[in-house]
C-alpha cells in the first residue's frame, strides 16, 4: 500500500448553483448514486477525478447533506431494502436535533437525499414530515401547510362516518 | 411552506406514509380532498385498514361513492349478500372475515356470488358458520390466490364451492359446529374427504372437531404432504376404529414435520402418535388434561421428536414425554420448575427452553451452574409470551 495515500481521500462535490464542496471519500459514499459513480470510474481513478456535479442539488442543502455524511460516516448504513420495513427504534439524539430545520429546508433535503440514494437520511427525513403530522389536529396540520380546507360540511361528515368503519390490520 | 404531497416527488411518499397506523391515517385522510384520495388510493395505507361493514343497510350506500380501495373486509352479512356481491367486485380483495353469528340458512346462490364477487383476488378467507339452502347443482368456484382458508363446516352445499381449483392453497382450518349433521359424514365420499383428495397441495392443514371424517379409512385417498398438522377433539372415547384411522391418515403423510394436539382428553390420542413410528420432529400439546391420567409406561423412546411445545400440561406431564424423547433439542413450557430444569439437563442434545414464568429457586440455581461452569454448555433459557404465542390469528396472518 501507497505510505503517502491517505487512507481517505479528498472528494469534491460541486453544486447546482456552482459552489465547490470538500469532503472525504468515506464521507460520499454514503451516496448510492456516487457510489455507483466512482465505481464507474474504477481503481485509482479517485486521486485524477475533478469535482463531481450534482446538477439537482443546490449548495445551502448539499451543505446540509455533508453535514449529515461527515457525521455519520463510520456508522454502518442500512440499504434501502432494509429501510422499507424499518420501525423506529432509536433516534440518535443528534439527527433529532439535525432535522430541526424549517420546512422549505427539509422539503430540499428530502429531494436531495432521494437524488443521491442516502438511504437512512432519506428515512430520517421523512419520518420527520410524519412526526409533524403525527402530532397534530387536522386544522393544526393545515395551518402548517398552509392546505385550503376544501370540504363541504356532507363531506366531512361522511369520511368521519366511514372512519369508524376503519380498524387496525 | 407547502404541502408537502404537493411539493415533494410522488415516490417520496410512501416513505411518509409508512409510519402511519389507522388511527393516524384516519386523522390525515380530514386534512383536505386531495389528502383524504391520497391516502384511500394509496396500498400501503390500505393494505392495513380493514374496513368493518356490520350494517350493511347503511353503509353499502357510502362505500359505493368512498374513495378508499379498500382490501381487507369484516362482514356481518346480515342478509345482504346480494348487495354485498355487487359492491365488492369493485374492490381489490385481499383478505375476508365473515361473521355470520346467527345459523339461519342462507340462499344458496346469493352465497354463491358473495364468494364469487372476490374469488379471484382474495388471499385469506374466513367465513362463519354458514348452511345453505336452496342448492339445486354442486357449483364449485376457483380461488387462484387463496393462500389460508379458515372455514366452519356447516353443510355440504355451503362447503362444496371450495371444490374448485385452488392453486395457492396452504393452510386449511377446518371446524365443525356441534349443530353440524350427522348425516353429512355418512358416506366415504363426504365433502372434507373429497376437498382434501383434490387439494393435494395443502401444506399445513386443521381439523377442529371433525373426528367424523376418520369414520372411514380415507389415508390413501387424500392428500398425503401435509406438513403440519392440527387436530382437537371433545371426544371422551375416542371409538377404536376412528383413533386407527385418524393414525393411518397421519402414517400416511410423507412430509410431515410438526403435529398439533390441542385440548385432547383422550391421552390414546397421543400415545398412538407417539408410539406407532410416526416420523415427525415437532410436537406441540397444548390443554391436555387427560381423563386417564399419563403414565411413563405409556410411552416408548421415540428417536425422532426434537421439539415439543407444552402448554398447560403439568410438568409431571412433560417430564414423561421429555424421558421419552431423548433427541429432544427444544421446548416451550408455561412454568418452568426447578425440578423440571434439573431433569432437562441431563438431555444431552437441549439447546434451549422458552418458558412464559420461571420458579425463582429454578432461576437461581441456573444461575448458580452458569456461574460454576462457563465452559459446560447449558441449554439456554428464553422468555416466550404464550398468550401472544397462542393467539391463532396471529399464528396464521403471520
Amino acid at each position: 500500500m501507497d505510505i503517502d495515500r491517505p487512507s481517505d481521500p479528498q472528494v469534491s462535490v460541486v453544486s447546482s448553483d456552482g459552489t465547490m464542496f470538500h469532503t472525504t471519500l468515506k464521507s460520499i459514499l454514503l451516496s448510492g448514486t456516487i457510489k455507483d459513480m466512482i465505481e464507474h470510474i474504477g481503481e485509482g481513478g479517485v486521486e485524477n477525478m475533478g469535482a463531481i456535479p450534482l446538477q439537482n442539488v443546490d449548495s445551502k442543502t448539499l451543505e446540509i447533506v455533508i453535514k449529515w455524511i461527515e457525521h455519520h460516516k463510520d456508522n454502518i448504513q442500512p440499504t434501502s431494502e432494509e429501510i422499507k420495513d424499518k420501525t423506529a427504534d432509536f433516534i440518535d439524539p443528534w439527527d433529532e436535533n439535525f432535522l430541526e430545520m424549517d420546512l422549505d429546508k427539509l422539503y430540499n433535503l428530502i429531494t436531495a437525499a432521494n437524488y443521491l440514494n442516502i438511504p437512512q437520511l432519506l428515512w430520517l427525513s421523512t419520518r420527520k414530515i410524519a412526526m409533524l403530522i403525527k402530532n397534530r389536529t387536522p386544522q393544526e396540520i393545515r395551518s402548517l401547510f398552509n392546505i385550503e380546507d376544501d370540504w363541504t360540511p356532507q363531506e366531512i361528515e361522511a369520511v368521519q362516518k366511514e372512519n369508524q368503519w376503519c380498524e387496525e390490520k | 411552506m407547502g404541502d408537502p404531497f404537493r411539493v415533494l416527488d410522488i415516490d417520496i411518499f410512501p416513505l411518509i406514509l409508512q409510519h402511519f397506523d389507522t388511527n393516524d391515517l384516519k386523522k390525515v385522510a380530514l386534512v383536505s380532498r386531495s389528502w383524504n384520495d391520497l391516502i384511500g388510493t394509496s396500498r400501503q395505507c390500505m393494505k392495513r385498514v380493514i374496513c368493518r361493514i356490520e350494517r350493511p343497510q347503511l353503509q353499502l350506500k357510502m362505500l359505493e361513492e368512498s374513495v378508499r380501495q379498500y382490501e381487507n373486509f369484516k362482514i356481518s352479512p346480515h342478509g345482504h349478500y346480494q348487495e354485498l356481491s355487487e359492491i365488492l367486485t369493485h374492490f381489490y380483495v385481499r383478505n375476508v372475515w365473515i361473521n355470520e353469528t346467527c345459523v339461519k340458512e342462507v340462499d344458496h346462490s346469493e352465497y354463491v356470488n358473495l364468494m364469487r364477487s372476490f374469488s379471484d383476488t382474495v388471499e385469506y378467507l374466513q367465513t362463519g358458520d354458514i348452511a345453505t339452502k336452496n342448492a339445486n347443482r354442486v357449483i364449485t368456484i376457483d380461488f387462484p390466490k387463496l393462500k389460508k382458508l379458515h372455514c366452519s363446516f356447516s353443510n355440504r352445499s355451503a362447503f362444496s364451492i371450495f371444490n374448485g381449483v385452488n392453486k395457492q392453497l396452504e393452510t386449511v382450518i377446518l371446524s365443525s359446529e356441534l349443530n353440524s349433521r350427522d348425516e353429512e359424514f355418512s358416506t366415504h365420499e363426504n365433502i372434507i374427504t373429497e376437498f382434501l383428495t383434490k387439494n393435494q397441495q395443502i401444506t399445513n392443514l386443521w381439523l377442529l372437531h371433525l373426528e367424523k371424517l376418520f369414520v372411514y379409512d380415507i389415508s390413501q385417498k387424500v392428500t398425503q404432504k401435509l406438513r403440519h398438522i392440527t387436530f382437537t377433539t371433545n371426544f371422551q372415547n375416542l371409538p377404536q376404529h376412528v383413533r386407527e384411522n385418524f393414525i393411518r391418515f397421519i402414517k400416511a403423510q410423507r412430509c410431515l414435520e410438526a403435529i398439533n394436539i390441542m385440548g385432547c382428553r383422550e391421552k390414546s390420542i397421543l400415545t398412538s402418535i407417539w408410539n406407532n413410528g410416526v416420523k415427525f420432529r415437532k410436537l406441540f400439546v397444548i390443554d391436555c388434561n387427560y381423563y386417564d391420567e399419563l403414565s411413563p409406561y405409556d410411552l416408548e423412546k421415540n428417536m425422532n421428536i426434537e421439539e415439543i411445545d407444552f402448554y398447560l400440561s403439568s410438568s409431571v406431564h412433560a417430564y414423561f414425554l421429555l424421558s421419552a424423547a431423548p433427541n429432544i433439542v427444544a421446548y416451550k413450557i408455561r412454568q418452568l420448575s426447578k425440578q423440571l430444569l434439573e431433569f432437562s439437563l441431563q438431555l444431552k442434545k437441549l439447546k434451549e427452553i422458552k418458558f412464559q414464568s420461571i420458579d425463582a429457586e429454578a432461576l437461581k440455581y441456573y444461575k448458580n451452574l452458569c456461574y460454576k461452569s462457563h465452559d459446560k454448555k447449558l441449554p439456554k433459557l428464553k422468555e416466550l409470551d404464550f398468550f401472544d404465542y397462542l393467539n391463532i390469528d396471529k399464528r396464521l396472518n403471520g
